[in-house]
């Protein structure tokens, strides 16, 4: 065996390329270097869209994650609230998701400065976990008031100041989903932009964002947020750095070494497949 | 009756789309066949088994995390016949197959066309369900670590995955790699087909898990909706070069055929 | 019950229900027939529970016979599998019946201490994997594989800050690469898986899918 085939041996295997990243992880979420990040087109467009939001603008949260997407999603959703609550927003946050309430106790103290201005059933309200999926999503778009008798806490809502202003489809501004699926997106292209057009905003995971970048792509929605770099770029943008920036070394690290396995793996491919070739002549 | 407001045009191409599906199926069945082209992954699938049985090893089969009443029902369901046409080959070479799933409405069906599976092969006796048909959980994660855990303690000779997948796909791809199993794998998800195409042997990409359901049943009715299919796809690309053409002359037939 | 009935029925109740909720998609309904859509829709949510209680019964089976068969390399994980099934069940059911629900102590201790770093945790292992099979699957045997690396690498460093360190052009070439590649390619499989879903919705309703069999 040649020198070239047991480094390429060695570089294959697995275990060691598995240490090297939990390394690569490690070191900078224990001592983050602050490699300066760009701000995309992509953040910035949405950050402006919010920006030229009127005040008070009445939003639709969707919460559908679990809690292993939570790392990922919960950075990008606490800078946007981080950016719309200057502007005294009427929130409605909803669950298609079982896991739902959990994530929605889990927002709160990820980002207190926010839910400490807003007070419970005049500026914000949560309704819980509706099953049904699309076809709650659907009733929701006729009317929340009616559909959702009780919010999350067993609160009646017929009487919430809330929903004075918000509770059609046409009286919302935004509706921003937040998502470590696909399905739910298009339950809300399909049954709030298609029907009514209300605005839609994405926040997603890296893995999904190519899935979803047709009905941005189309104008269905108006931008996204995605993955822990989008989420880093928000935070930048809203001047409140949090766990999103504090990844990003760690995401640039792990990124690092990978394209330094595949590119050391393709050297080594080719010397060893050169030398097959020369072999025989010899 | 009024369409609710941009769904017209839908509804009109789910008829169009149901109408000739019906005529096709008709056709079949007073015997006109419509061939399809080659699916390579749906014939590796008896090569896979025969492999696993040469190895001495059980054939793996699942689903993927997605359930039986949502959008992604149909693709369950597709992943059901594929399974179905497995167990008739599992019972023909006399193989051991496990089924693996995480939808609990599912234990009945999947049950049953295993045990149909080993039975039409007239191999009964090698039907066991605690063997054969495992429920694992419902919850994605512990789903995935029980699929991985079966994979590598049974050590299974092909590693066959149809179905919904999310973020689980790559977790039982890469281990059945790691298992040295033959891996066929297909999903209508779009966002995992590059996991699948990475880590296994043979994919089905998108809607040819349909075509593998059809082909599967064996029914010439069935595979003849196939043609339907193509037509439908016929209609998008002759939308798509409308609206190219369309658009410079400032009329956008998105907006205005769906919104 | 009758063959006709046990043959049939389950079909018809499937393309009656089929049928409806395709209606009531497509074509605006009276409040009545919505609302009645609504409880369709929660029915399935009923169904769904009691088939995790089915799930519940089919997990002990399995697990039980390897208990008392005490199968080497096994019945010890059964075991772990069967006690933390029981406790969590019952720390659920002493929420219910107590009023509190999911915010009942042992059991939010359970699910925050335990289920969530443990979901999370195999989650993360995708980390590990999407590492070694892109090592494996990068390799340039030829000129389309040589294209989807360097695709690949713009990707990835679009991603990072390193990437922006070593050229700020990453990131909107990456933004460009999703926003016209990227979406380009996936539209065909969208619109194809799209319809490959309504043609096996078609065999659903004509009961044609899966006990053809005869």
């Amino acid at each position: 065996m040649s020198a070239a085939e047991k480094i390429y041996n060695i570089l294959s295997t697995r275990q060691l390329l598995y240490v090297l990243l939990i390394i690569m992880v490690l070191i900078p979420l224990l001592h983050p270097f602050g490699i300066p990040i760009s701000i995309s087109s992509r953040v910035k467009a949405v950050y402006e869209y919010i920006e030229k939001l009127p005040d008070h603008p009445k939003v639709l949260i969707e919460i559908y994650y679990e809690p292993a997407a939570a790392t990922e999603l919960e950075p990008g959703l606490g800078a946007i609230l981080r950016h719309l609550v200057k502007k005294h927003p009427k929130l409605v946050f909803v669950s298609l998701i079982a896991t739902g309430p959990i994530m929605f106790e889990s927002l709160k103290r990820y980002v207190p400065d926010v839910f400490k201005q807003l007070k419970y059933g005049e500026d914000y309200v949560y309704l819980g976990f509706l099953t049904g999926g699309e076809a709650a999503c659907a009733s929701l778009a006729r009317g929340i008031k009616e559909f959702v008798p009780k919010d999350n806490y067993g609160n009646p809502t017929a009487n919430m100041p809330i929903f004075k202003y918000a509770d059609k489809a046409k009286d919302f501004d935004l509706v921003i989903i937040v998502s470590s699926g696909t399905d739910v997106f298009e339950w809300y292209v399909r049954q709030w932009y298609t029907p009514y057009h209300v605005p839609l905003l994405f926040v997603a995971l890296s893995v999904i964002a190519p899935s979803i970048e047709p009905f941005v792509s189309a104008g269905q929605a108006i931008g996204m947020v995605v993955g822990q770099r989008g989420a880093a770029e928000y935070e930048l943008l809203v001047g409140k750095p949090g766990s999103a920036m504090a990844a990003m070394d760690a995401q640039s690290f792990a990124h690092g070494l990978i394209i330094t396995f595949i590119i050391l793996g393709n050297i080594f491919y080719w010397i060893i497949r050169l030398q097959k070739k020369q072999a025989p002549a010899r | 009756m009024v369409f609710v407001a941009g769904k017209g045009v839908a509804f009109s191409l789910l008829l169009i789309l149901f109408v000739l599906g019906y005529y096709y199926m008709k056709a079949a069945e007073r015997g006109k066949r419509y061939p399809i082209r080659r699916i390579r992954a749906f014939e590796a699938i008896e090569e896979a088994v025969g492999r696993a049985v040469e190895m001495g090893r059980p054939i793996h089969f699942t689903f993927g995390y997605g359930n039986l009443y949502s959008s992604v029902a149909p693709q369950y369901v597709a992943g059901i016949a594929v399974l179905s046409y497995i167990a008739r080959l599992a019972g023909k070479y006399g193989a051991r197959l496990i089924a693996t799933f995480g939808v609990p409405e599912a234990i009945p069906i999947v049950e049953e066309i295993v045990r149909e599976g080993y039975r039409s092969a007239g191999r009964p006796e090698l039907f066991k369900p605690e063997d054969n048909v495992r429920y694992l959980t419902n919850m994605q994660f512990a789903y995935a670590s029980a699929v991985q855990a079966t994979l590598i303690r049974e050590r299974p000779g092909a590693n066959i995955m149809v179905g919904p997948f999310y973020a689980e796909s790559l977790i039982f791809a890469e281990t059945g790699s790691w298992t040295g199993a033959l891996q066929i794998a297909g999903t209508a998800r779009e966002t995992q087909i590059p996991f699948f195409v990475l880590a296994c042997d043979y994919v089905f990409i998108g809607e040819e898990i349909f075509a593998a359901a059809a082909l599967a049943s064996g029914d010439p009715a069935i595979i003849a909706t196939i043609r339907s299919q193509d037509i439908g796809k016929l209609i998008a690309l002759a939308l798509i070069v409308i609206g190219l053409i369309l658009l410079p002359l400032g009329v956008n037939l998105g907006k205005l055929l769906f919104i | 019950m009758s063959v006709v009935a046990r043959r049939y029925g389950p079909q018809a109740v499937i393309l009656i229900m089929m049928l409806f909720l395709i209606v009531t998609y497509f074509f605006v309904m009276p409040k009545p027939v919505m609302d009645f859509e609504s409880s369709v829709i929660k029915w399935g949510s009923v169904a769904a529970g009691f088939a995790m209680i089915v799930g519940a019964i089919d997990i002990l089976r399995y697990h039980i016979v390897y208990l008392v068969r005490r199968t080497p390399g096994q019945w010890f994980y059964s075991l772990v599998l069967v006690v933390s099934l029981l406790i969590t069940a019952a720390a659920g059911t002493i929420g219910i019946v107590t009023g509190v629900g999911t915010t009942y102590a042992p059991f939010a201790w359970l699910y925050n201490s335990i289920y969530v770093p443990a979901q999370a945790t195999i989650y993360s292992i995708l980390v590990f994997y999407i590492a070694s099979a892109s090592f494996r699957a990068f390799r340039v045997r030829n000129a389309p594989a040589l294209l989807l690396l360097i695709t690949g690498l713009i990707v990835m460093f679009g991603n990072t800050s390193l990437g922006y360190v070593i050229w700020p052009g990453f990131t909107p070439l990456s933004v460009w690469l999703n926003k016209n590649i990227v979406a380009a390619a996936f539209r065909p499989i969208i619109i194809g898986a799209g319809l490959g879903i309504i043609i096996t919705g078609l065999r659903t309703i004509l009961g044609r899918e899966l006990y053809r069999r005869e």
